[in-house]
């Protein structure tokens, strides 16, 4: 059963907050961000089922920090919408999803400028093995008179096996003409030229991948500044 | 750029926005069996023919009026328009030399003189006025090579087997809601036939002109490469200026087979409908997709799309054949009330298949201007690869760029990339053009001109030039 | 030929130039020197008219026709030249074309023919050798992936082609290799005659090694503080701005 949490970060409110679900969820978070706050949020999930909506929403100076884990059994479905309702308000979505067997990840997000000078930053990673399957479905909407906004939007997928398949749908609807906005998504396999160079210094063909795939999830690892859930996460991995 | 430099006046002239006055003979207003028999007896169609298209019609009549696209335009009333328009004068002149004078005159006003003596240089003409072809230029010379050029009704009398084979296998009429309606409905459009081990000795090229008010126009064009062959095909069109919309519902058919090339170029100025009110103009509903059967077959669509009220359309490849490769340049201008819905599909299926997306849609005034794309690479498709740039430039705070990709891998040595940026023309670009004495008009369009350089370099010399022209004269006066 | 009187400019609220006073005949190089935020370069922009840089009192008079309320494209055909301290690359505009089309809008306001691709083509052969610069350059955007010396060798070879009547160089020789630099200073030279006159500034005196002033201002606070000859160039490289600043 669906259920909802609301959570109100207060102005000037610097604020963690770690979801490390151990069951199976279906939970609707409405986040309201008041001016001048801070918050990082991690959500982490393993082994689990899941369809999640989060929505956030920014007041002016507030600042978000996302980041999401995703190990899914059978499916796990991120939907995270984000309102940017002031100035300056800006948020970063990171996510790594790892999927193997018949497992799918779905991650949808809308990024909603709806003020000038507002920032986002998304870069979904996906790396899939099996007969895995992945979507990214992202839309970025600057409105009209949200003039000055930046936002970036990055989906890449690494595809282990070839029975995995990966749908992307990077999306941009623009209706302010002063503004930065760039989107891109690439899909391919490990790059044969880094293997064959690790492979030059002597690593086995396994260690070499094992090497290239960790560096492919780092990126998104190093967001997580916790010491303890990023070695806890590297250890996962 | 600053906002009250960006005024949206444009009282610009549409140079081609002149009506013939011709007298013409046209079917009443409405849609049913009845005028689709008519029309096929018109074109004195072989029975198989009429066949197609009743099926067509009765499928269409299942389906409903398509609204997915970011467009937005009143429900088309079908009842409401005219589905033949023909020039009384017109049967069909072997002899270019006596083609009505009225309608020699018009093309000569186009700046396309269809008389022998005056034709024009190096490039054969297909010239289509409403629903019939008037004249066909170089056709005997072609000939000589093996090389058909002809309007589609002409084939489908003389060459049934290659209709039959060809006509409907790559866009069925199952495909969408205008694919059906054109199959019931179309009247004429080009033919070409390039026998194996050809490179066609010059340019083909169909321009079409509606004429009638109130009529639709349903061009279907067949293009067919055989082995080791090349062909460089070019259309054009224009229209007169009505405060009616009219719509040109066209599909359009490739078949490339091994090592065969096709590079089919347009440059389309319709009439845009009125800059200040937005009323008239024409309705582009377009299907072009073009099957590169054989290996190592090529198709590449170039487009520069300035005309038109609203635009929708997807000029794709289905790339079957091994290593065949599909390319799609695109430059879409939308300024005051028009809107376009364009972009491309490419659908991976044979191995090492290549393609590539350069499209570029720059917004002016109220504009929408939309991307939409598919990049598919299927299981089979081993080592596809597929490279994706969309850029769009947004001039005035009234306007907007979409951009809607849908990239689906299903095979993991597939390279697939896609890149989109938004920009602006920056003030300090500007200033660089004012500051050697170049006047803000004449440095936007010539900004704008060197965003859209990857795809205009890809167009033949003449078109080259003459899209060049197009955009300075689309944006005058857009800029104070 | 420029007679600035009382110049003062302000942006976003705040005062860049007070009170400024400058006069230039034709013939004549002036070196405008000072350090970072001093006020340089907003006097050249504002001369050219940069959108950013508007005059809040006083007046800029070229030939005797105060330019103010000019658009920056029509000081630019008056003969008012300005090579940019950072070019702006124009991605996609041939850099040929650019130079014809600059080329012709003067040409016109003159009342002169413009000239088609190939007669311009002649008239450049000269202007490269001028600007010792290659012509593969002419086939490539405008300063689109130029390295700092070829960008500004390409502001010297449009100041060639324009003949402008009064040539503002904002640190043309900043970013420059000491070959650049002669490169670039034999070029000025010999583009400069009794009826033109060059704007210089500059941070350092390296430049005057090649190129012989007749005025050196030193500006600070958006005010020329003192003018000499050469030997004031030589002064501060000796003994620092701060020398100047505070015993003025």
């Amino acid at each position: 059963m669906a259920h909802h949490k609301s959570i109100i970060i207060k102005k000037n409110i610097v604020k963690t907050l770690i979801l490390t679900e151990k069951k199976d969820t279906d939970i609707t978070y409405n986040i309201t961000m008041q001016k001048n706050s801070k918050l990082t949020l991690i959500n982490i999930k393993n082994n689990i089922k899941s369809t999640d909506h989060t929505n956030i929403i920014l007041a002016e100076n507030s600042s978000l920090n996302c980041i999401y884990i995703s190990l899914p059994k059978e499916t796990i479905e991120n939907h995270i919408q984000v309102d940017l309702n002031g100035k300056n308000a800006n948020c970063k979505l990171n996510s790594l999803s790892i999927v193997n067997k018949e497992n799918k990840i779905i991650n949808k997000t809308l990024i909603n400028h709806n003020f000038s000078e507002s920032t986002s930053d998304q870069l979904f990673k996906n790396i899939l093995n099996d007969h895995s399957y992945s979507e990214f479905s992202g839309l970025i909407h600057i409105k009209r008179h949200a003039q000055k906004t930046k936002a970036n939007q990055l989906n890449k997928n690494l595809l282990l096996s070839d029975t995995a398949k990966s749908i992307a749908k990077p999306q941009l609807k623009i209706q302010a003409d002063n503004v930065k906005c760039a989107h891109g998504s690439s899909t391919g396999q490990i790059n044969q030229d880094e293997l064959f160079y690790l492979q030059s210094r002597g690593l086995t063909i396994k260690q070499a991948k094992t090497m290239l795939i960790m560096g492919f999830a780092k990126e998104i690892i190093d967001f997580i500044t916790i010491k303890k859930v990023k070695k806890s996460l590297e250890k996962l991995l | 750029m600053k906002k009250q430099n960006i005024k949206n006046i444009a009282n610009q002239k549409y140079k081609f926005g002149f009506k013939t006055d011709i007298e013409s003979y046209i079917f009443k207003k409405g849609l049913n069996e009845k005028i689709i028999t008519q029309i096929s007896k018109n074109k004195n169609e072989p029975p198989y023919m009429l066949e197609f298209r009743l099926k067509a019609f009765k499928h269409w009549l299942t389906m409903p009026e398509p609204r997915w696209s970011c467009t937005t335009y009143p429900e088309i009333d079908f009842q409401d328009i005219h589905y033949y328009s023909a020039p009384k004068t017109n049967p069909k002149k072997e002899n270019l030399n006596k083609i009505d004078p009225k309608l020699k005159k018009t093309y000569d006003k186009l700046g396309i003189p269809l008389l022998e003596q005056k034709k024009l240089e190096g490039i054969a003409v297909d010239a289509i006025f409403d629903s019939v072809s008037v004249a066909t230029t170089y056709k005997a010379q072609l000939m000589e090579y093996g090389v058909i050029f002809c309007p589609i009704s002409e084939a489908i009398q003389k060459y049934p087997d290659l209709i039959k084979k060809y006509l409907g296998a790559i866009v069925p009429y199952t495909d969408n809601f205008y694919a059906a309606l054109n199959a019931a409905v179309f009247t004429d459009g080009s033919f070409v036939y390039i026998p194996e081990n050809t490179i066609c000795p010059m340019d083909l090229s169909s321009y079409f002109r509606i004429n009638t008010e109130k009529t639709g126009q349903f061009e279907r064009t067949l293009i067919i490469c055989e082995k080791n062959s090349q062909v460089n095909y070019l259309e054009g069109c224009t229209a007169p200026k009505f405060d009616t919309n009219q719509l040109h519902a066209a599909t359009v058919e490739l078949v490339a087979l091994d090592n065969a090339s096709i590079k089919y170029s347009t440059v389309q100025n319709w009439f845009a409908g009125d800059p200040e009110t937005g009323k008239g103009g024409i309705y582009n509903f377009v299907t072009k997709r073009g099957l590169c059967q054989g290996k190592k077959s090529k198709i590449s669509w170039t487009q520069v799309e300035t005309g038109s009220a609203i635009t929708w359309k997807y000029p794709s490849c289905i790339l079957k054949g091994d290593d065949s490769i599909g390319e799609f340049y695109s430059v879409a201008l939308t300024n005051h009330h028009q809107q376009a819905d364009t972009g491309t599909k490419m659908i991976h299926l044979g191995k090492n298949t290549k393609s590539t997306i350069i499209s570029i849609g720059i917004s002016v005034g109220k504009a929408v201007n939309a991307y939409r794309g598919e990049v598919k690479i299927s299981k089979a498709a081993t080592n596809a690869r597929n490279y994706t740039q969309c850029d769009s430039m947004l001039m005035g705070d009234q306007c907007d760029a979409y951009t809607f990709p849908i990239i689906e891998v299903n095979n993991a040595s597939a390279t697939v990339e896609h890149e989109a940026t938004t920009s602006k023309i920056s003030e300090d670009q500007l200033f660089y053009f004012q500051q050697r004495g170049i006047d803000t008009e004449q440095a936007v369009s010539a900004i704008i001109n060197g965003f859209c350089e990857e795809v205009f370099k890809k167009l033949p010399p003449e078109f080259s030039v003459e899209a060049t022209k197009l955009l300075g004269l689309k944006l005058e006066n857009s800029v104070g | 030929m420029l007679k600035i009187k009382n110049l003062s400019v302000k942006t976003n609220n705040i005062e860049i130039l007070n009170n400024l006073n400058l006069h230039i005949k034709a013939g004549e190089i002036h070196v405008i020197m000072g350090t970072n935020g001093s006020g340089k370069s907003t006097l050249a922009k504002t001369i050219v008219g940069h959108p950013q840089f508007k005059a809040s009192k006083g007046e800029i008079l070229f030939e005797g026709q105060n330019i103010l309320k000019l658009a920056p494209d029509k000081r630019a055909r008056l003969g008012i030249f300005l090579s940019f301290q950072y070019p702006t690359e124009i991605p996609g505009v041939n850099n040929a074309s650019f130079l014809r089309m600059a080329y012709n809008t003067h040409q016109k306001s003159q009342g002169h023919p413009a000239l088609d691709p190939l007669e311009f083509e002649d008239l450049l052969q000269n202007k490269l050798k001028i600007a010792n610069i290659s012509e593969k350059y002419l086939d490539r955007a405008v300063n689109a992936g130029f390295s700092g010396g070829e960008k500004k060798k390409n502001e010297i070879l449009q100041m060639a082609v324009l003949e402008p009547k009064l040539a503002i160089l904002d640190e043309i020789d900043s970013g420059l290799d000491i070959d650049a630099l002669k490169s670039v200073a034999n070029s000025v030279n010999s583009l400069k005659n009794k009826n033109n006159a060059i704007i210089l500034i500059t941070h350092y005196q390296r430049i005057l090694n090649y190129i012989k002033p007749d005025y050196v201002h030193v500006i600070h606070k958006g005010q020329i503080i003192k003018s000499g000859d050469k030997t004031l160039a030589h002064k501060l490289e000796k003994k620092g701005y701060e020398w100047l600043i505070t015993n003025p």
